[in-house]
């Protein structure tokens, strides 16, 4: 196996202290492969952004180390990791994030100037890239001007222009319709497989999966199995409100069979006379 | 950085035009405060600096003129023209009192001029006569004006009415105009025949006028000699200390209104691109380079401010002068330099609040869906 990536041991991250804390990333430990097309899905909420944020050097984790290439990031200050990102790492946002005052183009090269060569000396990569995302029509067009593909597709391409070893991808098809969201998931899956770009890419989008080389599932901040299918549901046999089938929280055994109840008042209700909700539930 | 600075900054039109716009008033508070202060400085000394003299004599223990009193005998003018280093010696009384011209009061040093003298008269007539006989006086034209008065009609000293007989050029402040009387009419409203005020000394060709002056202090007894230019700044320092106190607060005011304008405008800008600063920090923008670029674009909208003030003020001020012609404008390089450096010191002053801003943005922001 290729060394990795990134790799990430037992990182995890609180926020808020005493009664308000929250542990919103929890002992996460992860690896990519050059090449990689890695999806991190979970419910909102489940630590997903922060995850994502951590692995890519705006935030610190609490405890734990990642490590970037042959390079240890955790230890590094606000100093020293905007180069790290600038270098290293090529960032996707759902909502486009380009800089309303430049052009295409300009938009592409920003991250340019980051980088030793600078500009100019990338100059012809953004070339490059334009064409190869249909953007070269474009390239002296203002963000605003664009539809939401068009934006997505400089997005990526300003991403790509420092040719980072990594790309952090959130929701990038979030903002799109089917179809451009679509085109977008095969141009980073062509990234992932031409250049051998490791992508991490946080996601609900289920087209996706069907591309992706590993999925993780998130859930109060740790990585868990992934239930076979998350969107199971069962009705409440007292008030016949929606319960995951999967939950176990307030469940109740009658006669062989295992009801999920909504809520623990559901639950005393049910248990006082099990005969009078059972005809209607679904089990 | 820059490219993005400078753009981002044009590409907020409005603002842009909002925030140079109040700043550029709030500079030209200053720069008109500061050409009227410069102005009527020059206007108080405008009698010592047009008649010119070698040397000024006066009663001793007096160095100046504005507000000031002096008497001398008037015998003593004749004692110093009869020194072999004078040339002439010219007395003239002096009173600084109120005229009342037209419904108005109007401040004026009252210069009493012996019949038929023009070396201590009015250096420039716009219409009439320059000398005086008894009952007449000479005005200022832009009091006459402003009064609605003019040739043959009347002004009051004192209760005595004198007829005007001319209007003088550059004679005119807001603070003290001048005015040219007969000498015996001022000696006769002074009570004080006999005396002269200040005595003009016309050094002969070759003459130091300090070793004149000097020669003169020690010669005649109880009075002071002065050469033009140490009379000159006397009564120039004396108006610059009567004035400079309401200048300097009013000039602190336009600076602190202009750096609050800058600052404010820099905020809103700065807040308006909170989501592009996390955006650029997350992209890998050292803060550093991020401070550089708000205090660029503070300083880009400070400089078209100025720009704006000096065009501004090069079309305005010609037609303003005309429009009031009470206002004595007089913009100085000195007064250019200064609102530069105000303009320069407010802008790194007002780029502290957006700096405060950008270190406060959190890159994270930048995954805000």
């Amino acid at each position: 196996m290729d060394k990795p990536v990134l790799k990430a041991d037992h990182i995890s991250k609180s926020f808020g202290q005493g009664h308000t804390a929250v542990r919103a990333v929890d002992d996460v430990s992860l690896a990519v492969s050059p090449g990689e097309l890695v999806l991190i899905m979970g419910p909102s909420g489940s630590g997903k952004t922060t995850l994502l944020s951590m692995l890519g050097a705006l935030l610190h984790p609490d405890t734990g180390r990642i490590q970037l290439g042959d390079v240890d990031i955790t230890p590094l200050n606000e100093r020293q990791l905007p180069r790290i990102r600038a270098e290293r790492i090529g960032f996707i946002f759902q909502a486009f994030n380009l800089l309303d005052a430049l052009n295409v183009e300009e938009n592409i090269l920003f991250p340019a100037q980051l980088v030793a060569g600078g500009a100019a000396a990338a100059r012809p990569r953004a070339l490059e890239l334009m064409a190869r995302l249909r953007l070269a029509e474009r390239r002296h067009a203002l963000p605003r001007t664009l539809s939401g593909g068009e934006k997505q597709r400089v997005a990526i391409a300003r991403a790509l222009i420092n040719q980072p070893a990594l790309i952090l991808a959130d929701e990038p098809t979030g903002n799109l319709d089917s179809q451009s969201g679509q085109e977008v998931m095969m141009v980073l899956y062509d990234i992932a497989r031409d250049e051998g770009r490791s992508i991490i890419m946080v996601t609900h989008d289920p087209r996706v999966e069907e591309v992706a080389d590993r999925v993780l599932w998130l859930e109060d901040g740790r990585l868990q199995k992934r239930r076979a299918s998350p969107h199971d549901w069962t009705a409440c046999p007292v008030c016949h409100m929606r319960v995951d089938i999967n939950r176990m929280d307030f469940a109740a055994e009658h006669r062989g069979h295992v009801y999920r109840l909504c809520s623990s008042r559901c639950r005393e209700r049910f248990l006082d006379d099990p005969d009078a909700f059972v005809s209607g539930s679904i089990s | 950085m820059l490219h993005w600075a400078m753009k981002s900054l044009w590409a907020q039109k409005a603002t842009l035009a909002a925030g140079s716009g109040g700043v550029a008033a709030a500079f030209a508070l200053v720069l008109l405060l500061d050409a009227v202060f410069a102005g009527e400085s020059k206007q108080i000394v405008a009698y010592i600096h047009n008649t010119h003299p070698d040397v000024w004599v006066m009663q001793r223990g007096v160095s100046n003129m504005h507000m000031a009193t002096s008497f001398v005998w008037d015998w003593k003018a004749e004692r110093i023209a009869a020194l072999p280093e004078v040339e002439r010696a010219t007395p003239i009384l002096y009173l600084n009192t109120v005229i009342q011209a037209g419904t108005r009061n109007w401040f004026a040093y009252v210069v009493g001029v012996r019949p038929g003298e023009r070396r201590a008269g009015p250096w420039s007539i716009a219409v009439g006569k320059g000398t005086t006989g008894p009952e007449e006086i000479v005005l200022p034209e832009v009091l006459a004006r402003v009064a609605g008065l003019s040739l043959g009609d009347t002004a009051s000293i004192a209760n005595k009415r004198f007829h005007i007989v001319g209007l003088s050029r550059q004679t005119f402040s807001m603070a003290n105009s001048i005015a040219f009387v007969d000498f015996d009419d001022l000696a006769d409203l002074l009570s004080a025949r006999g005396t002269v005020s200040y005595i003009l000394v016309d050094a002969k060709p070759g003459h130091d006028p300090q070793a004149l002056a000097a020669k003169i202090t020690r010669s005649v007894e109880q009075v002071s000699a002065l050469p033009q230019q140490v009379f000159r700044d006397n009564d120039f320092n004396m108006a610059m200390k009567m004035g400079v106190e309401i200048i300097l607060i009013m000039t602190v005011i336009g600076t602190a209104l202009a750096v609050l304008i800058v600052a404010f405008t820099a905020y809103s800008m700065t807040d308006a691109r909170r989501r592009e600063l996390a955006l650029i920090k997350a992209l890998g923008v050292p803060n550093r380079a991020v401070y550089s670029a708000v205090v660029m674009q503070t300083l880009t909208l400070t400089g078209l401010s100025y720009v704006m003030v000096i065009a501004a003020g090069a079309i305005l001020l010609p037609g303003l002068e005309r429009l009031v012609p009470q206002l004595t404008l007089e913009v100085t390089p000195s007064a250019l330099l200064r609102v530069a450096a105000i303009a320069v010191g407010g802008a790194a002053l007002a780029a502290l609040i957006p700096a405060y801003q950008v270190a406060r943005v959190d890159p994270v922001s930048a995954f805000n869906r």
